[in-house]
């Protein structure tokens, strides 16, 4: 069941700057399996979220190849669904019409109704149908986004820092959805994140990026089943691990 | 100061005898003018030379003026276009007219050395205004200005929203487009008018122009600019979900520019309603700017004051009914203020 669902090899980007190209990526290497949860820790700026665009296809690589299923990525598609850190739900549609935007033209009133409905319950959106972004919570918004993401039923979930703008408490309780939402559906997850405890407790996979020009410099293996406690053992060792790995010494 | 000035003698076996008399006293004009109904069109012209030669801005009347002679001086002040202010004023009769008209002449300039101070009170535009009113007059200028708004606003946000569409999504288009826009953008309306009324005639077509020019450019500068600032995430979530083209802008771009649209559609009304009056001066004889001008040039201020009344009014309800339409659509499209 294992098979390679994407596949990064040797990715380089650069962005223009004053002073010539700024080397960005370094050849970056990476694979994540059918189903898996992989997630990306690296330092603030290091161009965690300019490689997660460049897999989902919102930019273009200077060289080497991003493939899933075997096929190069030439741009977004709505199989691979990305959610944004900052929610990228639209405030000018209520939480039924931000679910449906992605569904098929073709789809019948009532298939939307149907698709909108199951996906309301999954995120546990009930009773908010007709509310407007601007009327719900953060943590509302961002079920909203993952309600959105889901709908169209996507073999992939693009995450960029999707916890960033929350608060703690929310932070926390979002982390458990998107647990549950992972383990319900069996989609392949790639999360982008600075937050190595987050990275600890989602992932099954973590791979740890280096300072620009990055590579990842390690893939860290996580099999401790869900749901996780951060005081375990096992996952203080990890973070240690990854910390140690990034350069940065924690004091315990 | 006193001011030029001209006098008529009490008409006597059908004639009258005007002199002008310039700001210094001097006499301009000396001349016998006949009020018999056959001697009419030939006087009225003359007088409406006069009054473009000499440019009187008191003129001085016989107490019982004949009517023939009222209307020979309105006939020529209409067709002269300018405006000045009349005076009756009373006098021993001279045995020579022209004497007398000189004598009335000297005397009106004494009795108004400084410029009229007289503006009218709020009693007396109001009464003005309700003279108009009832008259219907008022209603015919008020549904001719309202109208040319409607058209050549309509005209713009129709053409300009779509226009500013292409011009913020289109690079191409931007580049091309954009130094031309720029150039004429800062024109005054008002630049216009002239050539406006050559190209397309008087009337109301080179009102509508105008008012689509100064609402045109405001509509379309602001929905490029709104578009061109659509957050990234919004378009790359429609990118995601395969949201192309002209589904894209219905579904994304417009909503995502709709609260820069309306405020820029709510500033472009005030323009078209600050423009139609002045687009009204030349060219038409109906509106509230043709009211303004037609009054002044009968040093009728107090109508003056009551068609102001009536533009600050309107462009008052103007402002609250779109203020209205465009909090009541971003509520209902959950862009309201929280």
């Amino acid at each position: 069941m294992s098979r390679v669902r994407i596949a990064v090899r040797g990715v380089r980007k650069s962005f223009p700057g004053r002073k010539g190209a700024v080397p960005v990526l370094d050849g970056v290497s990476l694979e994540v399996l059918d189903g898996e949860f992989v997630a990306i820790v690296g330092p603030s700026g290091c161009g965690k979220t300019t490689l997660l665009n460049c897999i989902a296809g919102f930019e273009r690589i200077d060289a080497g190849a991003i493939e899933v299923d075997g096929e190069p990525v030439r741009g977004p598609s709505p199989k691979r669904v990305f959610v944004f850190q900052e929610p990228g739900i639209f405030p000018w549609l209520n939480v039924t019409e931000n679910i449906a935007f992605g569904l098929p033209t073709a789809m019948s009133a009532r298939e939307r109704q149907a698709a909108v409905q199951r996906y309301v319950e999954l995120v546990g959106l009930g009773g908010f149908e007709r509310a407007f972004p601007n009327q719900l919570s953060g943590g509302m918004k961002q079920r909203v986004e993952y309600a959105r993401a889901l709908a169209v039923e996507p073999d992939v979930l693009y995450l960029d820092e999707p916890f960033g703008a929350l608060d703690a408490l929310t932070r926390l309780e979002m982390r458990r959805e998107i647990v549950r939402i992972w383990q319900a559906t069996g989609k392949t997850c790639l999360l982008v994140t600075h937050d190595v405890e987050e990275a600890c407790a989602l992932a099954d996979r973590i791979a740890v990026m280096t300072q620009r020009p990055a590579v990842i410099r390690e893939v860290v293996e996580n099999p401790l089943p869900h749901p996780r406690d951060p005081d375990q053992p096992e996952l203080r060792a990890l973070r240690q691990r990854i910390f140690a790995t990034l350069g940065v010494e924690r004091k315990v | 100061m006193r001011r030029v000035t001209l006098a008529f003698s009490v008409p006597r076996d059908g004639e009258t005898c005007v002199v002008a008399l310039g700001a210094q006293g001097d006499v301009l004009l000396r001349e016998r003018l006949g009020l018999a109904a056959a001697a009419l069109p030939d006087a009225g012209g003359r007088l409406r030379n006069w009054l473009g030669a000499v440019q009187p801005t008191l003129v001085a009347l016989p107490p019982a003026a004949p009517p023939a002679l009222l209307d020979a001086i309105d006939r020529a002040r209409r067709e002269f276009g300018g405006g000045f202010e009349t005076a009756e004023v009373a006098l021993v009769a001279a045995p020579d007219p022209c004497a007398e008209a000189e004598s009335r002449a000297r005397a009106a300039q004494l009795a108004h050395v400084t410029r009229a101070s007289w503006l009218p009170g709020p009693a007396e535009a109001l009464r003005a205004l309700g003279a108009m009113a009832r008259a219907g007059e008022l209603t015919r200028h008020v549904v001719a200005s309202v109208f040319r708004v409607a058209t050549g606003f309509g005209l713009a946000v129709a053409i300009g929203i779509p226009f500013g569409l292409a011009l913020g999504s289109f690079a191409w288009l931007h580049h091309f487009a954009n130094a031309g826009i720029q150039l004429l953008r800062p024109i005054s309306p008002i630049a216009w008018l002239p050539v406006a009324t050559l190209a397309l005639g008087g009337g109301d077509l080179a009102a509508i122009f105008l008012i689509f020019l100064a609402a045109f450019f405001p509509v379309a500068v602001s929905t490029a600019a709104a578009v061109a600032t659509v957050d990234l995430k919004y378009r790359r979530s429609a990118a995601n979900f395969g949201v192309r083209g002209v589904d894209f802008a219905q579904r994304v771009l417009v909503p995502a520019a709709l609260p820069a649209i309306l405020t820029a559609v709510r500033i472009a009304v005030g323009i078209a309603w600050l423009v139609v009056v002045a687009a009204e001066m030349l060219g038409v004889e109906s509106g509230l700017g043709y009211l303004v001008l037609d009054a002044r040039n009968q040093l009728r201020y107090d109508r003056v004051v009551a068609a102001m009344i009536v533009i600050g009014a309107i462009g008052l309800s103007i402002d609250l009914v779109v203020r209205r339409f465009e909090r009541g659509e971003l509520e209902r499209r959950g862009l309201g203020p929280r």
